[in-house]
């Protein structure tokens, strides 16, 4: 009954689910609420009617085509390309070197020329009339290429659907081998893999779902693909695991699935809440992007637990012992299952050595980490493409080749007191533009008071006094106004993604408000960085806290212990540290570069450092909750022995964390095969935390620590000790032998 | 007069002659700002084609039925204009006065294509008013003109109708704007329509006058060119001068 249910919801969520691109937004929601670029944004939107994505259309010689910008020749070309442009009803402006006699429209060397077209952005961000643009530019003479923002969300868009499917298939061929050779069976091999697709499918419906009362960004499907896919296969582990080990003790099929969901169960149900409260602490950032992410994230824990404790139950209900058949001949051999393994005589080992090993574990994680000193968090830019990307090789060719971009200017958007046109509105205007131009690095300004630096206040309150004697005059408040809104595009030198971009935000901001102004607010491109990252900054210690306590509390809350909590809280953040350090040395420095196939960053996204914090950290509970959960069993069966139950614990959880790792490496490991550096480094950063979870701090650091502290690990004060009690969440490991 | 009429105007002016059909294409710029300029005349109609700020317009003169049509290919729509009201509404409230014309050739020649584009300067003036100023307006430069190539007579219906005391060739834009100067530009036209057909031009215009806002505008420099590349006198046919059926039309 329920297995027809199952398939009967996996069959709806893959229909109602299969055109959600369609529901998803391109804007990832970085913007901050309430910061000084997302009003600006709104003021030029709402008040300005300025809601358009700039597109660079570049233009190159070919060997046979003119080869100067100057000749007419390539000015027809040009022309030419750009003429099905101008009947678009999409396009709001389309702006030349011919058109503007901008001399930064043209390169250094005159050879290539950029034109700058302004798109509408529509509800899709303007992906669609992008599309068209691209597929209607097209010359013999000249070679066309397409960079801007936009340009790179596009290919960002598409490069990430081409890694996710890669990824998705990829994943799922190794976990099918990679099952097989851990279950020795193909019908047990199959069931972690129909659990990640199920969840995969459900997962996606319930983001569409979602989406209907919340805006969703694109990048969530990878975040629920990584995150529901590496969970569902883990947990499906534990839970075949688990009911092959009871069968194998001989106990009856209900029974030995009684007891799973009992234990195995109530571990994932553990994990899960854990993994999925890390994840929900991203609402307490104030960017949609990142409750996105942690909906996403919420969304493929909860689904992968569901699935795996209604569906997976089912399953193994229906197939009972047949769940071992279907042997390959060559995977025949036994595992060693004995209670003195290896595994055991290792944390033996680890035990008699127990502080030369904590000391030397922790050194490595120390090792590891030392790169993050050097970390730099910036935004991240075209270079998160491959170089093959057209917008990439765009914005490197714009960089190289023209004096500064013409695409990201500052805009700084004001509000009068009174009408524009007004003495006391120009004056503050006037005075603010002469401001923004004596800056550092500024070229020029462009707004109604900047016109011709050859005029003066008394010119521009004549000229904007008489409009119908000045053309001029009318042009410019129509170009640059609405009512008592007006917005001035300040060019300055450099890249906006520099921190000397950011800086002239923060100078411009600086200045003081001039009486006839009521407000100004500063947008545009540099400006979102540099909120975006003053966000960061206030917030991620609330975050990074909240998740700490959060586990803590769940930890303590599962185990009865303080100190345990603690340990498992700190190792982790070492653990996290070596893995950032590591980012750090791959990523921003860009070694294994090559190997790896990305170009080094310079530095990290913020962003990739807050998600892999928040995922990481609750992931790497995972293998430690399994083997505490063990090991605190043991403990309470022994009466506190902990050399026996630490050496048990670790025998009884080490193949299944292992096994664990491996495959929620793979996952993972498939998703940093993707060429998009924001996807790529979340994969590798997550995959590098499990590595070290699975080995330095599950093999070495927990035994050695359990070991040293003794008696001590399950220490809590009394009136705790009596909310663990009465509230009873802790494993509840059933006795199955005694009950056989 | 508005910078992307001045630079138009200046290409109507030069684009004279006789009775079937031309197509002119080049660019014009005024000041920073540069289009496309396609012109194409048949009969006794002229239909113009430049793009603003990258959306595409077209503007279609029908001199017999004394009508205009605005169009606005973004948006799909057309105003429709009456050019003899628009003529009145430029000649309320502007200085009387004619324009002084003076075409001196320089002797300087080039080519375009078979043409032989002979360099004038051009010195015209007009008086006009600036806010409650009275002022004068003039236009000063080198004009290119090709007299009489075989393709003038492709526009001799044209020129006649040219001649005509109701000519008026402005947008309303430029009537409401800078009337006088709309007049002036008609006159220009009216002078020059004869003497051939237009290779290029570059023109400065200034105000002059006693008043702040004379002294203003002659610090705002204002640059009008045109440079033709290409022309024809290929067949045209009659529904580019019409509106197309699907826009929205206002009157």
């Amino acid at each position: 009954m329920l297995f027809s249910l199952a398939l009967l919801w996996t069959a709806a969520s893959g229909l109602f689910g299969m055109d959600i691109a369609r529901a998803l937004k391109l804007n990832p929601g970085w913007d901050a609420p309430g910061s000084g670029s997302a009003i600006a944004a709104e003021r030029l939107r709402d008040e300005l009617g300025r809601d358009a994505a700039p597109v660079v259309v570049l233009f190159q010689p070919t060997p046979h085509g003119p080869q100067r910008v100057d000749d007419l020749a390539y000015r027809l070309a040009v022309d030419a390309a750009l003429k099905p442009l101008y009947a678009n009803p999409d396009v709001e402006s389309v702006h030349t070197w011919y058109t503007t006699g901008n001399a930064a429209l043209r390169s250094h060397d005159g050879r290539l020329t950029y034109a700058v077209v302004q798109l509408k952005k529509g509800p899709d961000e303007g992906v669609a009339a992008y599309r068209t643009l691209r597929s209607s530019l097209v010359s013999r003479e000249l070679d066309i290429g397409l960079g801007g923002e936009l340009a790179v969300y596009v290919d960002v868009r598409e490069q990430l659907d081409h890694d996710l499917r890669l990824a998705e298939s990829v994943s799922f061929v190794l976990l099918a081998v990679l099952l097989l050779w851990v279950f020795r069976s193909a019908v047990a091999a199959m069931l972690p893999l129909i659990v990640g697709g199920v969840t995969i499918v459900s997962s996606i419906a319930w983001l569409k779902l979602a989406s209907l009362g919340t805006e969703i960004n694109v990048y969530a499907p990878n975040v629920v693909s990584m995150l529901g896919l590496g969970l569902a296969v883990d947990y499906s582990l534990f839970m075949v695991s688990r009911f092959r080990e009871e069968l194998a003790r001989g106990l009856p099929k209900d029974l030995a699935l009684h007891i799973t969901l009992r234990t195995a169960g109530r571990t994932i149900l553990f994990s899960a809440v854990t993994v999925a409260a890390s994840l929900f602490c991203l609402f307490l950032l104030p960017q949609r992007f990142f409750h996105n992410m942690g909906l996403a994230g919420g969304i493929s824990v909860a689904t992968a637990m569901m699935t795996t404790l209604l569906l997976l139950p089912a399953l193994l209900a229906l197939l009972g012992d047949r769940v071992n058949r279907w042997v390959p001949p060559f995977l025949g051999r036994e595992r060693d299952t004995s209670e003195t393994g290896r595994w055991f005589r290792f944390s033996h080992f680890v035990m008699r050595h127990a502080r030369v090993v904590l000391a030397v574990s922790i050194a490595i994680l120390l090792i590891l980490a030392l790169p993050v000193q050097n970390m730099k968090v910036g935004p991240a830019d075209s270079r998160s493409l491959p170089p093959t990307a057209e917008s990439r090789q765009v914005q490197e060719t714009l960089a190289q080749h023209f004096a500064n971009s013409e695409i990201a200017p500052v805009m700084v958007v004001a509000r009068t007191r009174t009408r524009l046109t007004a003495a006391d509105s120009l004056a503050g205007l006037y005075t603010l533009s002469t401001a923004i131009a004596a800056l550092p690095t500024v070229t020029h300004v462009s707004g109604l008071t900047s016109l011709d630096p050859a005029l003066t206040l008394a010119d521009y309150r004549m000229l904007f006094g008489n409009p119908e004697a000045f053309p001029q005059a009318a042009a410019a408040l129509d170009e640059f106004g609405r009512d008592r809104s007006t917005v001035l595009f300040v060019y300055f030198t450099g890249d906006p993604n520099d921190a000397a971009a950011r800086e002239l935000v923060a100078r411009i901001r600086a200045l003081p408000l001039s009486p006839g102004l009521e407000a100004v607010h500063v947008g545009g491109y540099a400006a979102f960085h540099l909120d975006y990252l003053d966000t960061l900054r206030t917030h991620v210690p609330i975050v990074l806290a909240a998740i700490v306590g959060v586990i803590f509390v769940l930890l303590f809350l599962m185990l009865g212990s303080l100190l345990v909590p603690l340990k498992v809280v700190l190792t982790n953040l070492l653990s996290l540290s070596a893995t950032f350090g590591a980012l750090v040395w791959i990523i921003q420095d860009g070694n294994l570069a090559s190997w790896l196939g990305f170009t080094a960053q310079g530095a990290l996204d913020g962003t990739i450092l807050v998600l892999i914090f928040a995922s990481a950290f609750g992931l790497s509970i995972d293998y430690e909750v399994f083997l505490l959960s063990r090991v605190k069993e043991m403990c309470d069966a022994t009466k506190g022995d902990s050399l026996k139950s630490v050496s048990t614990g670790m025998q009884q959880s080490g193949p299944i964390i292992t096994n664990a790792a491996l495959l929620i490496g793979v996952v993972l490991g498939a998703f940093a095969m993707g060429e998009v550096v924001f996807i790529k480094a979340i994969g590798l950063g997550l995959l590098l935390s499990v590595i070290v979870d699975a080995t330095l701090v599950r093999m070495l650091l927990v035994p050695a620590t359990l070991r040293l502290l003794g008696r001590l690990n399950w220490w809590a004060p009394k009136p705790l000790l009596q909310v663990y009690q009465r509230l009873n969440l802790g494993e509840i490991e059933f006795d199955s032998r005694r009950k056989a | 007069m508005t910078f992307r009429t001045g630079a138009w105007l200046l290409l109507t002016v030069l684009a004279p002659a006789s009775h079937a059909d031309l197509t002119l294409t080049g660019y014009s710029t005024a000041g920073p700002l540069s289009t496309q300029e396609r012109i194409w005349i048949r009969e006794g109609q002229l239909r113009r084609d430049f793009t603003d700020r990258g959306r595409a317009y077209s503007h279609i003169f029908d001199f017999t039925r004394q009508q205009l049509a605005l169009l606005d290919h973004g948006t799909r729509r057309v105003e429709l204009h009456n050019l003899k009201t628009l003529q009145t509404e430029a000649g309320t409230g502007t200085p009387s006065g004619s324009l002084q014309l003076k075409l001196t050739p320089t002797g300087t020649t080039r080519a375009l294509r078979h043409w032989t584009c002979e360099a004038h300067q051009l010195t015209a003036s007009m008086p006009t008013r600036l806010g409650n100023e009275d002022a004068t307006f003039h236009l000063t430069g080198t004009v290119w003109i090709a007299h009489q190539p075989p393709e003038q007579a492709a526009v001799k219906k044209w020129i006649q109708l040219s001649q005509k005391k109701d000519f008026f060739l402005a947008v309303p834009a430029a009537v409401k704007a800078t009337p006088a100067q709309a007049r002036m530009l008609s006159d220009l036209v009216r002078e020059l329509a004869p003497r051939g057909l237009p290779c290029g031009g570059e023109l400065d215009a200034r105000h002059e006058g006693t008043g702040p806002l004379a002294a203003l505008a002659g610090r705002i420099p204002a640059r009008l060119t045109l440079t033709l590349h290409d022309f024809s006198d290929a067949p045209l046919s009659p529904e580019l001068f019409d509106v197309p059926s699907a826009y929205t039309v206002r009157r």
